[in-house]
């Protein structure tokens, strides 16, 4: 989910990461219950397929029609980048963000409430900041872990927040140990009563 | 919202007879409404919330009421009468979204072989032929005819693939009826229907039946087959975005197959139906 927008995420064979609106164009069935075949994604109501560009590929009630341009699934911007997948909505034009180094994604926690923004989700976690990389995610040192660790949020509103961490690809099997229970902890300090 | 003229008139399935035994007074929902089915020494009668009682129908095995003073005639099913047939009835399952969603997944066969696989369609017999789409002017329901399908295990009594005939009919806007052919007898059809219960705008109560000449398989049997069926019918029912029902062509294309469902959505409009009815959402 991108706020209330709900989202299908999948990668095709070719290994690109898509985030379509997770809606078939036809009768309205998430997408995400979809099945995936090579780089297409095929919708589990009817069958009809789309490309990996959001275009409907085919119609099985009619296999000789050529599906018409105008099918299309509302497609999100995608991207990987320090271990994370990152979606934009298209209207957009923020860059994905560069972030140096290779990261192993480490642990992804629901919490009840959204961080207010990066500075109290530090705070949640008692590091210190590193680089700030946008509004929801940043790069901390946290006291007794050795290596810098990549943290972002997602605000889904009514429905709370995901919040996710990296390590740094090297890191040892302690520090990724450290920072899983870090995110246990992060639950706790983003409960629901402690918004109030 | 308050329910358009075009639902408040109509009469609603609120159960089977069955359903309501004993003293005790049943509540029931209909409409964004609680209503209350008392049951005094075997004759059912039906209150508002505020105690007005309200008209009260049995028929094809259900109890039916309506909030209106003066409902539209309930259709008439001959079929009901003829002498061999065999009625069995599923009770309700409540799904979460609009009835309208249910009636448009019934007349819908293009879904047969993805949802239903190898029951009521195979993935590489996919194509939907036309099929013809009518009106009946005088009784104000829409008829979709020679409808053809093939069909792995088409019923119960079924014993291997054919090409099924289909006709559908909608008489109502929460109530559709398949008339197949019979698999053990010619020239005549068999009938499943649902009898749509409306709670919510999004939310419904199927009440569906089966009217078939069978001997061999038991009520068991055949309420198994029609329940399996609609279990996979109800867990795309429960994925579809909106609940409610769009017209708006913005939100959802259809394609040729899905001439029922044009017609369906078509006549909801001209009916100036809007309760159960999805506004489109520039935003969404
Ligand atoms: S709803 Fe997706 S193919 Fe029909
Ligand atoms: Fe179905």
């Amino acid at each position: 989910m991108i706020g209330d927008k709900d989202i299908a995420l999948w990668r095709g064979e070719d290994g690109k990461i898509r985030a379509w609106e997770n809606r078939c164009p036809h009768r309205g069935m998430r997408l995400s219950y979809g099945i995936v075949r090579g780089n297409t994604l095929t919708c589990l109501y009817h069958g009809w397929s789309y490309d990996g560009t959001g275009g409907c590929a085919g119609i099985p009630a009619h296999p000789d029609l050529t599906p018409p341009k105008t099918i299309r699934t509302k497609v999100y911007r995608a991207a990987d980048s320090g271990g994370m997948i990152w979606v934009a909505n298209p209207e957009e034009a923020t860059e994905v963000p560069a972030i140096d180094g290779a990261w192993a994604p480490n642990r992804s926690i629901h919490v009840d409430v959204a961080p207010a923004n990066i500075a109290a989700l530090t705070e949640g976690i008692g590091a210190e900041l590193q680089s700030k990389i946008t509004d929801h995610a940043a790069i901390l040192r946290v006291p007794n872990i050795e290596e810098d660790i990549l943290v972002a949020f997602l605000d889904m509103k009514e429905h709370g927040a995901m919040i996710h961490t990296a390590v740094p690809a090297k890191a040892t099997e302690a520090v990724a140990i450290a920072v899983s229970k870090l995110s246990t902890h992060l639950r706790q300090v983003f409960k629901a009563s402690s918004a109030a | 919202m308050k329910p358009d003229s075009f639902t408040h008139s109509q009469w609603y399935a609120i159960g089977r007879i069955g359903d309501f035994e004993g003293a005790n007074a049943k509540p029931v929902r209909l409409l964004s409404q609680d209503l209350t089915v008392n049951n005094s020494a075997g004759v059912l009668s039906v209150a508002d919330a505020e105690g007005r009682s309200l008209q009260s129908q049995i028929r094809y095995g259900h109890l039916w009421t309506t909030l209106s003073d003066n409902p539209r005639p309930l259709y008439d099913m001959p079929e009901f009468d003829e002498p061999d047939r065999r009625l069995v009835t599923a009770g309700g399952v409540g799904v979460r979204c609009s009835g309208l969603r249910c009636v448009e997944n019934f007349l819908d066969m293009a879904h047969f072989p993805f949802v239903h696989t190898d029951i009521l369609g195979v993935e590489d017999h996919s194509t939907v032929e036309n099929y013809d789409v009518s009106m009946d002017a005088d009784k104000d329901e829409i008829w979709a005819t020679k409808c053809k399908f093939f069909q792995p295990l088409a019923s119960a009594a079924a014993t291997g693939g054919q090409m099924t005939e289909y006709k559908y009919r909608v008489p109502h806007p929460y109530s559709t009826i398949l008339y197949k052919t019979c698999p053990i007898r010619e020239n005549v059809w068999d009938l499943v229907g649902l009898f749509i219960q409306p709670v919510e705008e999004d939310e419904c109560i199927v009440h569906s039946f089966i009217l078939v000449f069978d001997e061999d398989n038991t009520d068991t049997g055949l309420l198994h087959f029609q329940q399996n069926i609609f279990l996979q019918d109800r867990m795309i029912l429960e994925n579809q975005v909106p609940r409610k029902l769009p017209l708006d062509p913005r939100w959802e294309l259809p394609t040729r197959a899905d001439a029922s469902s044009i017609a369906y959505r078509r006549w909801l409009k001209a009916n100036e139906l809007q309760w159960g009815i999805a506004l489109f959402d520039k935003a969404a």
